[in-house]
């Protein structure tokens, strides 16, 4: 299976990778190489079978409502990379 | 000397006060200063803070207070989120990263008194096989400075193989906490899936990730998994079944135990030498009582390929997190949004986690996500079905940890496939959500070689009692590396 | 040419609990910017959800008031896109196996009696926009919604005015 320059280009921007042109030949090469490995999954047919998702038979617990949580928004924000009057920054967002 | 005992000989020297926590961790600090430039297992060292908690322990001991691991150094891999303490997940998107919480595992082993030593070395947010592809350079293999220490816990193994914290945690996803432990010739124990809480445990695949305990001996490991164990609220894949006291049923007789051997784990991909090592190790079982069959895994040669699906779609969407905008590695002067994306996440992601989000991108994108995620989880019933039905027929499954003994540094550095199929007899636990113990048995030219143990959902006591009677019976676990 | 007015609607109703979907940060309104953020609501690394049993339990009302099916087993799932107030990379939502099968509203407009079909209705959490703008060139971001619990409720197309749809959506 193959991988070309322009799958590579489109799956970097769904997953918000930049890839320059130089990485993007072997990034393309070591993606396919991967791909017919994952081909092997061919071999069997699995037309039967449920998929399992998670290996414990288990339900979703449920949680009582009620508030946990108190401010600690100078904890958390005194990792972030850019704040002011206790908003996270980014480059303006153009709708 | 201190740095060879077990925690329960610690811990009795502790309390005859023979020595105080604090000698015990400026006696492992020190080593540390002297061994780790060269093996390089440790991404952060805490010594204020090691001192502080061993002072804190030996207060506790004197006040008759102390449990088997209270003022017992340890260290923890840095995927587990610690308080105010650098944790990196081996990456540079996390190198600026003072994690404001607790991992569950972290306050659990804490409230047990245990004194962190520091943060280990592992490969980039858990993906790998050969701890290579950390941020922070690789570690080195403390029996052989050549190779590899074996990943993604590849820091945690070689601190205990070269003596220096008493023990380790770390995580397995794919192999992590087993096949380290094979190279560096030291006992881990990766839970049933479910066993140990993942509050405060880096994601890399939500469905397969787990963390335990790596240790000298299967004494040690039982004791810090019994801290580890339990139910968590923050966590809702966490098990509520009762946790039982590992060290009790350690020296229970194995007098007709039912053991398996996988044909498929035989093969010719398998090494001479480990496969030696491996079946002398059964022949000790043998004359312990057991009595060993051969079953088969049909869907062993599907494992790989479907891992190497779900672990990178789980991780495509785990990691899609790591943006620049709250925490973590921010590009310089970002023009606009996307490039604020594009750059953070690109400076910020070394190679092979790089491939990894691209696969799991691919294969959850429109148009192949029945051909390949949901084929995936097909297979991953079809592994958990052979697993069952083995169970039906013996008590635990064994094998080797890994189809050879540690590579050369470099070796699989260019060619991720080669390093995939390595993983060949441990990702099929993790499908399953199985338990599995990786114990040292002989060396094949001077490099450690671990025998694979596998039993049924939450049979970790189980696990233990087999290994630790292995562990009566040779000395392989005893035995330490040159030069540390 | 007759043109005919056909209408479904996708009502997202935000739940009255008091805390989030996923977490114990309060839901409630006109708090500062962030000070009901919690470590899951920022999608901090090695947090995890826990589900809130009241949302839970309001969308089973809501299906048992519209007579709906419910099914004994219903799925969350992830929807994965970069938006800088969606703080973990995805939205946990529904998609296959959603909470409330398919029912019916009644609904009285002009003195008749109508029946609109629900063709479902899912529990997700709320990724809506939370920006403020202007900060020298740059947004500012509020995570103070995400995780909000919603109840995505999808009509049948049975609509047929501006004025119906109105009356349904009361």
């Amino acid at each position: 299976m193959s991988f070309d320059q322009s799958d590579v280009e489109k799956i970097a921007h769904l997953a918000r990778l930049a890839v320059p042109d130089e990485e993007a030949k072997k990034l393309s090469g070591d993606l396919s190489r991967i791909l017919d490995l994952v081909a092997q999954m061919e071999q069997v047919d699995t037309s039967a079978v449920e998929p399992m998702a998670h290996p414990l038979h288990m339900t979703q617990r449920l949680r009582e409502d009620r508030v946990t949580e108190e401010n600690r928004r100078e904890l958390y924000q005194s990792i972030a990379p850019a704040t002011e009057n206790g908003l996270y920054l980014v480059p303006k967002v153009i709708e | 000397m201190m740095h060879e005992k077990t925690i329960s000989e610690l811990a009795a020297g502790l309390q005859a006060r023979e020595f105080t926590s604090v000698e015990l961790t400026q006696h492992f600090l020190d080593r540390i200063g002297r061994l780790d430039k060269e093996l390089n297992s440790f991404i952060t060292i805490t010594p204020e803070l090691a001192l502080e908690e061993a002072r804190a322990a030996d207060a506790r001991i004197a006040a008759g207070d102390a449990g088997p691991l209270t003022g017992i150094p340890i260290a923890h891999k840095d995927i587990y989120c610690t308080h105010g303490v650098k944790t990196s997940c081996g990456s540079r998107m996390l190198d600026n990263f003072t994690a404001p919480y607790d991992a569950h595992v972290v306050s659990c082993l804490r409230d047990a008194g245990a004194v962190m030593l520091g943060k280990t070395n592992m490969d980039e947010f858990a993906m790998g096989s050969t701890n290579e592809s950390s941020f922070y350079g690789p570690v080195k293999n403390p029996w052989n400075r050549d190779r590899v220490p074996g990943g993604s816990s590849g820091g945690s193994a070689a601190a205990v193989a070269a003596r220096l914290c008493a023990a380790a945690t770390g995580t397995d996803t794919g192999g992590s906490i087993r096949q380290p432990a094979s190279h560096c010739g030291i006992t881990g124990l990766k839970p049933t899936y479910g066993r140990v809480s993942r509050y405060g445990m880096i994601a890399y695949a939500s469905s397969l990730d787990q963390g335990g305990p790596m240790a000298k001996t299967a004494e040690d490991a039982a004791i810090l998994l019994q801290a580890m164990a339990g139910f968590d609220t923050r966590d809702s894949t966490c098990s509520e079944s009762p946790v039982p006291d590992y060290s009790a049923t350690l020296n229970d007789s194995i007098e007709g135990l039912k053991i398996g051997l996988p044909a498929e784990y035989f093969d010719a991909g398998l090494d001479d030498g480990v496969r030696r090592s491996v079946e002398e190790a059964v022949e000790l079982y043998r004359s312990l009582g057991a009595e060993v069959r051969e079953i088969s895994l049909p869907n062993t040669r599907l494992a790989v390929a479907s891992y190497y699906v779900v672990a990178p779609a789980e991780c495509s969407s785990n990691l899609s997190r790591y943006d620049g905008v709250r925490f973590g590695h921010r590009c310089e002067d970002p023009k606009d949004l996307e490039d604020l994306y594009n750059r953070s996440r690109s400076e910020g992601f070394g190679a092979e986690v790089k491939r990894r989000i691209m696969i799991g991108t691919y294969v959850l994108s429109a148009g192949y996500y029945d051909a390949f995620y949901l084929k995936a989880q097909k297979i991953r019933h079809l592994i958990s079905d052979d697993f069952r039905k083995a169970f039906t027929e013996v008590d635990v499954i064994m094998g080797p940890a890994s189809p050879t003994t540690a590579v050369a540094l470099g070796e699989m550095a260019d060619d991720p496939v080669s390093m995939y199929l390595s993983d060949i007899y441990t990702v099929m636990t993790n499908m399953a959500g199985l338990p599995g113990i990786s114990i040292p048995v002989a060396p094949v030219e001077g490099l450690p070689v671990g025998l694979q143990i596998t039993g049924n959902y939450f049979d970790e006591a189980r696990l233990l009692n087999i290994a630790h009677r292995f562990q009566q019976n040779s000395d392989w676990h005893k035995t330490m590396p040159e030069g540390v | 040419m007759h043109w005919e007015t056909v209408i479904g609607l996708e009502i997202h109703a935000q739940l009255a609990t008091k805390s989030k979907i996923f977490s114990g940060a309060s839901t409630a309104y006109g708090a500062e910017p962030n000070t009901q953020a919690c470590l899951v609501s920022l999608g901090m690394p090695g947090v995890l959800p826990v589900l809130n049993g009241e949302a839970v339990r309001m969308a089973i009302m809501f299906g048992t008031a519209i007579d709906a099916g419910l099914g004994r087993r219903n799925v969350f799932a992830r929807k994965n896109y970069f938006y800088p107030d969606l703080p973990k990379g995805y939205q946990i939502s529904q998609f296959e196996l959603p909470i409330v099968g398919p029912g019916h509203v009644d609904i009285t407009v002009d003195g008749e009696t109508r029946t609109i079909g629900v063709t479902r209705a899912h529990l997700e959490e709320d990724a809506g926009k939370s920006l403020h703008e202007d900060f020298h060139g740059m947004s500012g971001i509020d995570l103070i919604r995400p995780g909000t619990p919603l109840l995505e409720i999808v009509s049948e197309p049975d609509m047929r005015s501006a004025k119906v749809a109105v009356a349904y959506a009361r």
